[in-house]
């Protein structure tokens, strides 16, 4: 069976983010007073083959730990569903 | 003394680094190519500045993967020295063998300049031959320099003075105008704690020479020599 991860990456709440600092501020003197915040992060689609969801959500999981996030300073979300 | 200069798809400061300890300072170095998997032969191993990997993903985040990695914690864990510049100290910490991140500089632009910077700690191996709260100017070349930590772990630094380097301004003062990138603490070099790995962003191989416009980046690469001698002496 195959499934699908979407992977949201953002950097932990604690941390400025100076991307989307700068483009809030942006958005802010062009008139869009009502924006009050602004993430800026990343989004990741993988493909595993897995004998089951749960499996699939593990192995996921697993990637992000250790290979597409750097726990020190991100956070993500993940939703997998077969395809 | 025999040095380990490793080299990743997309490192660019190998070459400058095996000048300043071959032709320089008359050591045996060797760049390594990174899917080699044995450094016992080298007393110590610099990883050097660039871009590993195009710093896809996240500066280092690539190189973790390499054959070589595994022989640098291993040398690591057996007390031998490992310094990492710039590029190189990013890999330290996502290997995981000096603690805290990179991010974007604060400002958004890559910074290449002579900045001033600060010895915080002159008792390590790397940087006996300077003296305490010695104002050094050497080159930065970064876009992701901006060193974050948690504040725990901050105060775990300071209290076991594993801050090396500081930014600083021409007078010392390691104020908020003196930092370029964001960095915690104006934090730009950093030791583990058992004191044989520092990883640091400015680049003491671009400031060894008076043709280069000073040789105040020389002092670490001496200190490291002169550590050696005495370790062997005993």
């Amino acid at each position: 069976m195959k499934f699908q991860g979407k992977i949201k990456i953002k950097l932990r709440p604690s941390i400025l983010d100076p991307h989307a600092h700068a483009t809030m501020k942006v958005l802010q003197t062009q008139g869009y007073s009502n924006v009050e915040s602004l993430l800026i992060g990343k989004f990741m689609e993988v493909v595993v083959e897995a004998p089951s969801l749960e499996e699939a959500e593990n192995l996921i999981h697993l990637l992000c730990q250790e290979v597409l996030t750097n726990p020190i300073m991100e956070d993500y979300e993940l939703e997998v569903r077969e395809v | 003394m025999k040095f380990a200069v490793i080299q990743f798809p997309g490192t660019n400061c190998e070459i400058d680094t095996a000048y300043i300890l071959k032709d320089l300072l008359e050591q045996e170095a060797d760049i390594i190519w990174h899917m080699q998997d044995d450094l016992s032969s080298y007393d110590l191993v610099i990883l050097p500045g660039g871009s590993s990997y195009g710093d896809y993903l996240r500066t280092g985040a690539l190189a973790k993967f390499s054959p070589i990695i595994e022989a640098i914690k291993k040398h690591a864990e057996q007390g031998k020295l490992v310094l990492g510049i710039c590029n190189g100290f990013q890999i330290l910490t996502e290997i995981g063998l000096l603690p805290g991140a990179f991010m974007k500089n604060q400002n958004l632009k890559f910074i290449g300049d002579d900045l001033f910077f600060k010895v915080i700690n002159n008792s390590t191996p790397f940087t006996s031959s300077y003296s305490k709260e010695q104002i050094l100017k050497l080159p930065v070349a970064h876009l992701e320099g901006n060193y974050y930590i948690d504040s725990d772990q901050l105060k775990e630094l300071q209290a076991q003075n594993r801050i090396v380097l500081r930014y600083c301004n021409s007078q010392g003062l390691c104020s908020e105008q003196a930092n370029p990138n964001g960095s915690v603490d104006n934090i730009a070099a950093v030791l583990n704690e058992r004191g044989n790995v520092l990883g640091m962003m400015p680049h003491p191989e671009r400031m060894a020479e008076e043709i280069l416009g000073g040789q105040d980046g020389l002092g670490f690469f001496q200190s490291i020599l002169e550590y050696h001698k005495e370790r062997k002496e005993q």
